[in-house]
């Protein structure tokens, strides 16, 4: 069965195209937006799989789920590459809407079954009312 | 037109530079090492020899092929995997896998370095980027902004162009 390296939500991912390595930039954990609805332009859900040599003949179906407060959830079905010992999974999600704050969660399933998640927070507006009540000055014209 | 890296590899001097044909593990490590294939990596790494170009010169090459003869060409094919082993596409999986799939006698040596490939292969990881659109049925169309098209004014933002200097502003 393949084992789960890692797995992780960002903005972007880069890829070095001499050594083969990958930069994860802007890691999605907290998220606080001017206004509702919010867009998320771009979540790219990265998971690395190892894989034996045993399980490299067979079909193995790895699933990201998003969920969304307030949305049904969506799956993004993704078959794993026969022949290889190590795959990285990365699928860029584009324009993820948000109605409400929340947490939004972004889950890998292989062949159905859960293998982590990742989870980012969706802030309420900033109102400009402090917690203990008192409004914070308006700012400097 | 052929790229000269490609062509490179049907030089004597290119023989010459590889030697005596040594097992497959050992000629495999031999062209890993030889400038000219490891410059056509990089040619092929960046785009320099495009898949289509590697197609038409494996075609002109087999062109020569004669079954019971010792086929000269054989290095290049071998030359050729080794210079696409680790690079991740459709063309590159075909390629390899056809060769090392050769029984041919004369095809002998390329097919056992292409067998030699896909095991070193089997040990890098494989890249699968996909950009994916999240459902139009859940997420209406938004604008850039997050504001939903629906909930666009009638009037557009900008209805003068006063911010352009007046130079370019169209005389009414």
């Amino acid at each position: 069965m393949p084992q789960l390296e890692y797995f992780v939500v960002c903005r972007d991912v880069l890829a070095n195209m001499q050594t083969d390595e990958i930069t994860l930039s802007h890691v999605l954990e907290d998220v606080f937006p001017e206004a509702y609805p919010h867009l998320i332009a771009k979540a790219t859900a990265v998971s690395v799989w190892n894989i034996n040599a045993d399980d490299a003949k067979l079909d193995y179906q790895a699933t990201l789920v998003v969920k969304v407060p307030g949305n049904a959830d969506v799956q993004f079905p993704m078959n794993l590459a026969k022949r290889r010992s190590r795959y990285r999974a990365m699928q860029s999600i584009l324009d993820i809407p948000i109605d409400k704050p929340g947490d939004i969660i972004f889950e890998v399933l292989l062949n159905g079954v859960h293998q982590a998640s990742h989870t980012v927070r969706m802030h309420p507006v900033d109102d400009g009312t402090m917690k203990s009540g008192v409004s914070a000055p308006p700012p400097k014209a | 037109m052929t790229s000269l890296l490609l062509l490179r590899l049907l030089t004597e001097e290119f023989h010459d530079s590889i030697g005596v044909l040594l097992p497959p593990a050992a000629l495999r490590r031999q062209l890993v090492n030889s400038s000219d294939v490891r410059a056509l990596a990089t040619g092929i790494r960046f785009g320099e020899v495009t898949a289509d170009e590697t197609r038409e010169f494996v075609g002109m090459i087999m062109k020569e092929f004669r079954p019971g003869e010792y086929f000269h060409n054989n290095l290049a094919l071998a030359a050729l995997a080794v210079a696409m082993e680790t690079w991740s596409s459709e063309f590159v999986e075909e390629y390899l896998l056809d060769l090392a799939r050769l029984t041919a006698p004369e095809l002998n040596i390329s097919a056992r370095i292409a067998r030699e490939c896909i095991k070193k292969r089997f040990a890098l990881p494989k890249n699968d980027l996909r950009v994916l659109h999240y459902p139009r049925r859940i997420a209406p169309r938004f604008t850039s902004r997050g504001m939903r098209m629906s909930e666009l004014p009638e009037e557009p933002a900008i209805t003068r162009l006063d911010f352009l200097p007046k130079k370019y502003a169209r005389s009414s």
